[in-house]
């Protein structure tokens, strides 16, 4: 649209590259969402989010920004949304999701840096994403070796603050992380000039505990055996969660699962009776990484739910609404996000309690255990993974992929033949 | 004509919205879309629509003044075994 091209030159945009991208987009969506049958009509709204994606979120967030205020660019699910909201400003998601970013990132870093990485450095330094321009200031954090030095390197082009993550949960480790959060807070108000107040914290709060039971309330929907929308159009619900304004996100999710619900109880299911029920586990699948879930509800299973970051990492626990400091309230929220269960804890055996206890809510028949190439932290975990699935009889297979579309044959003949088995 | 897809084209979200809002509530049938490369170059929402209701489609544009870029009628190609991806 005219709009946009105008608004992608004003923040400096490599059109020319840019248009690249825009070129594959709605073939890729068409090929893996409107070619399904039977889709809620709620989704038309992440359609909407999707076939604009470049267009409509970055206008309002430049928007946001000529009335004075702040966009932070964030990267992962332990950086407290809470905090950069309190401060009237905005948190956007900024993981990358596309090989069309990887090679911008490999001119600066080894190649043996896994493709979120990669396709988050490139999709700044090549300047092809609104969101990257946009944000005035990135939040890294410390939770893995290859992102440490990706903000080394982003911090010579843009702002970047790091927050260090504890690699355990010892109540020191949760005491660590909430003076990490008081040093974000300090951190944003000194660049936004506001100050975060018990109010404005309690609002965001609620506003972001809000999202998490929207999606809580999706996630819900797909632990029935009438199954009322797919994996695919789930995850880019997750996925859309990270970047879209939280307030008409949780609106229109809610919205979606009043429809879901209602299919539930007419027994309208996107799959028939008797389809296997896979759950991803793993590292996270940003937008618009669609494959593995596009492979494996065309392989004639379907997923139901992803133990990751795009997924239920992402919404699982709420933060204590009932803190009146700003000190407690910082309290709750280091405690709710230490009870995320990344590879980079050691232990990390709660990871696998919550995979055990999800494989059984959501019904699961198998589990893929997912791992982005050169994630050497996920990768290693997989051992236990699936130890502990194979001494509780569920059937796991393990798959390292990336971005590209060279291994997609591949993936489908060990994806058809796991459910092949599975159907056995 | 089974194998031709009809989208609305827009200048700007809005419009397409809009017009999204109005067809649902007169029942016609409409999917938000990203615009097919091949119907235009500017990227954007669209709107799937069925042939058979090309007419309603306009009179509704016409009634409540919402702009619109044109109607295409592309060869409808969607195929989740392709795997090209983004």
């Amino acid at each position: 649209m005219a709009d946009n091209h105008k608004m992608w030159e004003e923040l400096g945009m490599n059109l020319e590259l840019h248009d690249q991208l825009c070129e594959v987009l709605p073939q890729a969506f068409g090929d893996v969402f409107l070619s399904q049958e039977n889709r809620p009509e709620g989704m038309d709204y992440y359609n909407m989010v999707v076939a604009d994606i470049h267009g409509i979120r970055p206008a309002e967030l430049i928007e946001h920004q000529k009335k004075g205020g702040k966009v932070f660019g964030t990267f992962c699910v332990y950086v407290p949304d809470e905090v950069i909201f309190a401060a009237d400003a905005i948190a956007t998601g900024l993981c990358g999701g596309s090989q069309f970013w990887v090679p911008g990132g490999e001119k600066v870093l080894p190649t043996n840096t896994c493709p979120l990485i990669k396709a988050s450095v490139g999709a700044r330094l090549d300047r092809t994403c609104p969101f990257f321009r946009i944000a005035d200031m990135y939040i890294g954090e410390t939770t893995c070796d290859g992102k440490k030095k990706a903000w080394e390197i982003l911090a010579e082009d843009v702002p970047v603050h790091v927050m260090d993550l504890p690699q355990m949960k010892r109540a020191k480790d949760v005491k660590a992380w909430a003076e990490e959060i008081a040093a974000l807070k300090e951190k944003v108000e000194e660049f936004t000039g506001n100050t975060v107040t018990a109010e404005k914290l309690a609002e965001s709060i609620k506003l972001i505990n809000g999202k998490r039971k929207a999606l809580a309330r999706l996630y819900d929907c797909r632990k029935s055996e009438t199954l009322p929308i797919s994996g695919t159009d789930a995850l880019v619900i997750s996925q859309i969660a990270f970047y879209d304004d939280p307030a008409r996100f949780t609106q229109m999710t809610n919205k979606l699962c009043d429809e879901l619900e209602q299919r539930i109880k007419d027994g309208v299911s996107v799959v028939p009776a008797g389809t296997k029920r896979i759950m991803l586990t793993g590292t996270p699948l940003a937008i618009p990484n669609w494959k593995l879930h596009n492979i494996v509800e065309t392989s004639g299973a379907v997923v139901v739910c992803e133990e990751m970051c795009t997924g239920t990492r992402y919404f699982e626990n709420y933060v204590d609404e009932s803190k009146e400091t700003v000190e407690d309230q910082i309290t709750a929220i280091a405690e709710r996000y230490m009870n995320i269960n990344c590879a980079c804890f050691t232990p990390n055996h709660a990871r696998i309690d919550d995979i055990l206890r999800l494989a059984k809510e959501y019904k699961v028949d198998g589990i893929i255990d997912v791992n982005l190439k050169f994630c050497n932290l996920y990768d290693t975990e997989g051992y236990f993974i699936e130890r502990a699935m194979k001494e509780a009889n569920i059937p796991v297979l393990g798959i390292e992929t990336d971005y590209t579309d060279s291994d997609a044959q591949q993936l489908r003949t060990r994806v058809s033949a796991f459910v092949e088995m599975l159907n056995n | 004509m089974e194998n031709i897809q009809h989208y609305v084209l827009f200048p700007n979200h809005d419009n397409g919205m809009r017009l999204y809002r109005e067809l649902k509530k007169l029942g016609v049938w409409a999917v938000i879309a990203p615009t097919p490369r091949s119907a235009s170059k500017c990227c954007g929402i669209s709107l799937m629509i069925n042939e058979g209701d090309i007419d309603a489609v306009l009179s509704c544009v016409a009634e409540h003044g919402i702009e619109i870029l044109k109607i295409a009628a592309v060869e409808k190609d969607l195929n989740p075994h392709r795997d090209r991806y983004c």
